[in-house]
């Protein structure tokens, strides 16, 4: 990445579907947030900022057409720091400026939101964290020598690589095509649609009850959820709705670093779903819960995770799609996503997991909120998860006019004796 | 500590306005300072300096107020001399004709100039009606109505697709060149079959296929140096498959 010759790259992997499928109302735009107890600097963020520029070059892309491919360009405008008072996860245009992230400051917050082009959670999440590093340091909160080595060195070429591409092995067996998943039958809001509600639970608490049935955080909260959609399945059926297609399927992001080593801040990661088939009867919580073990279990397997990056890579090795121009190709891509992709699952938990800082800067900050890029119209409402200290946020991105999901949810988790706190947010 | 008022974010003690979003940070010490500094800039700049504080806005209407006049009096001054002369009005239908058009376009373009279409159609409508005026003017042969009109017609949709493109292109350079060469080689055509359907009654295009033969390759290599250059060194990124 030298100035004399502009950097350019194809997208990654998964990142080749969001341009073919993103729009003003599903922007497919993440939004990280970081809720200070004191108010934001503004001269030591500005400066902050400035050393995150530099330290993720590879962030400063604008999005181009090729003839075959969209690629990433660098792109040296500054990057956008605006006040942070509208909607969250807004769509980046392609006038002005072109980069694909933002900052969003308003009192004592401070978001990032990055186009999933870009990057996934974990990206994310050491973007908003080397912000921290650099504004405390200009605090004077952190001292140079406490700094990671990673926020004190330039970036490495395997940041920017293309993971899935490094772990392809051919010649591997696709996964089987899966039968279509319900969804919420919500009638959708007027435009734009996006509503974001967040909640916040103690770690201890449901730590607890996850330790009290011997399953983690993440599993816990996926059972809520398929839990919480069975119970809205039951209700329609009471009220004689038709229901369609009853297998519960949740879609929960795996970071795929955990499992290949990969120091990439590009897409890097897939999805694990567990189902529970309503055709075979009702299911109790706890054999709801012993699925969604077994099964996050079994399909984050090295072995299992090569055959779903197997199709992937491979429909993109494919020479005959390759040679598809791309205005063809994005149709297609489309098409396939709303016909087959979409229609896979019936809700996304999508987990950052614990943020872990230096305890100087952790006692600076109050705790963190994921949200989740706006749900597609068929999957109408999506759940992102973070902790930070004792402090879980659920927040829960929603395009309906309804919020029964989120009542039923929150409602569960009160009854299970876990506090829960609605915030402003 | 100060304090944004509007996104609530801590400023540096001798910050007197938000870095993030402008806002002043106390309104009435922004409003004295602003004050002093405008008292201090027109002490400095003096009266001669009025013209160059003339915003775009008063430039437009004064320009379009100095036309108007022009035009009037061009409509005037050849109508009467044309009068006094010969006793009727004669010669100076075309002058009175070409000023009032003229008058008019300049009209629309300047109240109507952010809105595009509405402009280049007010624009052609005008025309259409000087082309027909002027043949009135030369017997009332129809060539109006069946070449100029029609004709006026492709040109106005050509100037309008190229508008509409340059707006459309992010990098402007020898990539303009390209698209008019290819704006002028598609309207070439368009006026052949025009020309041929009024004099022969058939359609064949021969010349207008020389033209576009010979513009649209010099077109093509204009595209191609831009966007390589624009672009970089390599074709890879554009062509990667």
């Amino acid at each position: 990445m030298t100035n004399k010759e502009s950097y350019w790259t194809p997208l990654d992997n998964a990142a080749k579907i969001f341009p073919a499928i993103r729009s003003k109302e599903h922007t497919t735009v993440v939004r990280l947030t970081v809720v200070l107890k004191e108010r934001v600097t503004i001269k030591h963020l500005f400066k902050a900022i400035e050393y995150s520029e530099k330290r993720f070059p590879y962030f400063k892309v604008s999005l181009r057409k090729g003839f075959f491919w969209y690629y990433l360009e660098q792109e040296d405008s500054p990057v956008i720091v605006e006040v942070d008072k509208g909607k969250p996860c807004q769509a980046f245009n392609n006038k002005g400026n072109r980069l694909m992230y933002r900052i969003l400051v308003y009192k004592n917050q401070i978001s990032v939101e990055f186009s999933h082009i870009l990057t996934d959670g974990f990206g994310l999440s050491e973007f908003l964290k080397s912000i921290l590093y650099y504004y405390f340091r200009e605090k004077g909160i952190v001292q140079i020598n406490e700094l990671n080595g990673f926020y004190n060195s330039i970036h490495d070429p395997e940041e920017f690589e293309d993971a899935y591409n490094r772990y392809f092995k051919e010649k591997i067996p696709y996964v089987i095509k899966q039968p279509k998943a319900f969804h919420l039958p919500y009638s959708l809001s007027k435009r734009p649609r996006f509503d974001v509600l967040v909640a916040l639970l103690s770690i201890s608490g449901l730590k607890n009850k996850a330790d009290e049935k011997g399953v983690s955080i993440t599993d816990y909260l996926v059972a809520v959820y398929l839990w919480v959609l069975q119970s809205v399945i039951s209700d329609l059926k009471k009220e004689k709705n038709v229901v369609k297609n009853k297998i519960l399927r949740i879609q929960v992001p795996v970071n795929l670093r955990n499992i290949y080593p990969s120091r990439t801040m590009r897409n890097f990661s897939l999805f694990v779903m567990p189902e529970i088939d309503l055709r075979l009867g009702q299911y109790s919580f706890d054999e709801i819960l012993k699925i969604v073990y077994h099964k996050m279990k079994l399909e984050t397997d090295e072995k299992l995770i090569n055959k779903i990056i197997s199709r992937n890579v491979g429909s993109e090795r494919n020479l005959i799609v390759r040679g598809i121009p791309l205005l063809l190709k994005s149709l297609v891509l489309y098409f396939k996503y709303y016909s087959e992709g979409a229609n896979q699952y019936s809700g996304v938990v999508t987990n950052l997991g614990k943020v872990k800082l230096p305890e100087v800067m952790s006692n600076e900050i109050d705790y963190f909120i994921v949200t989740p890029p706006p749900p597609n119209k068929k999957l109408k409402l999506n759940c992102g998860v973070i902790g930070f200290k004792d402090k879980l946020v659920l927040s829960f991105g929603n395009i309906t006019k309804s919020k029964e999901l989120e009542k039923r949810f929150i409602r569960f988790l009160i009854n299970e004796g876990i506090k829960v706190k609605i915030s402003k947010n | 500590m100060n304090y944004c008022s509007y996104c609530g974010v801590e400023l540096d003690i001798e910050m007197d306005t938000c870095p993030l979003c402008g806002t002043s940070v106390t309104e009435v010490i922004a409003d004295v300072r602003q004050q002093e500094k405008e008292i201090v800039k027109s002490l400095n700049e003096g009266p001669s300096s009025e013209k160059s504080r003339i915003t775009k806005t008063q430039k437009r209407k004064l320009f379009w107020e100095l036309s108007m006049i022009i035009m009037l009096l061009g409509i005037s001054v050849t109508f009467l001399i044309d009068l006094l002369t010969s006793g009727r009005m004669g010669w100076s239908k075309y002058s009175v004709t070409i000023c009032f058009v003229l008058a008019v376009n300049i009209s629309i373009i300047h109240f109507w100039r952010n809105r595009l279409i509405l402009c280049l159609a007010g624009s052609y409508v005008l025309q259409s009606l000087l082309l027909v005026l002027f043949d009135t003017y030369a017997f009332n042969i129809g060539w109006a109505m069946q070449l100029g009109i029609p004709m006026l017609a492709i040109i106005y949709i050509a100037i309008l697709i190229f508008i509409v493109v340059i707006r459309f292109t992010r990098e402007h350079g020898i990539n303009l060149i390209g698209y008019f060469f290819i704006a002028s080689g598609i309207l070439s055509f368009g006026i052949e079959v025009i020309l041929d359907r009024y004099f022969n009654d058939y359609i064949k295009p021969e010349w207008s296929l020389f033209v576009i033969i010979s513009v649209v390759p010099i077109a093509l290599i204009l595209l191609f140096v831009h966007y390589r250059l624009n672009k970089g060194k390599e074709l890879r990124r554009i062509f990667h498959i």
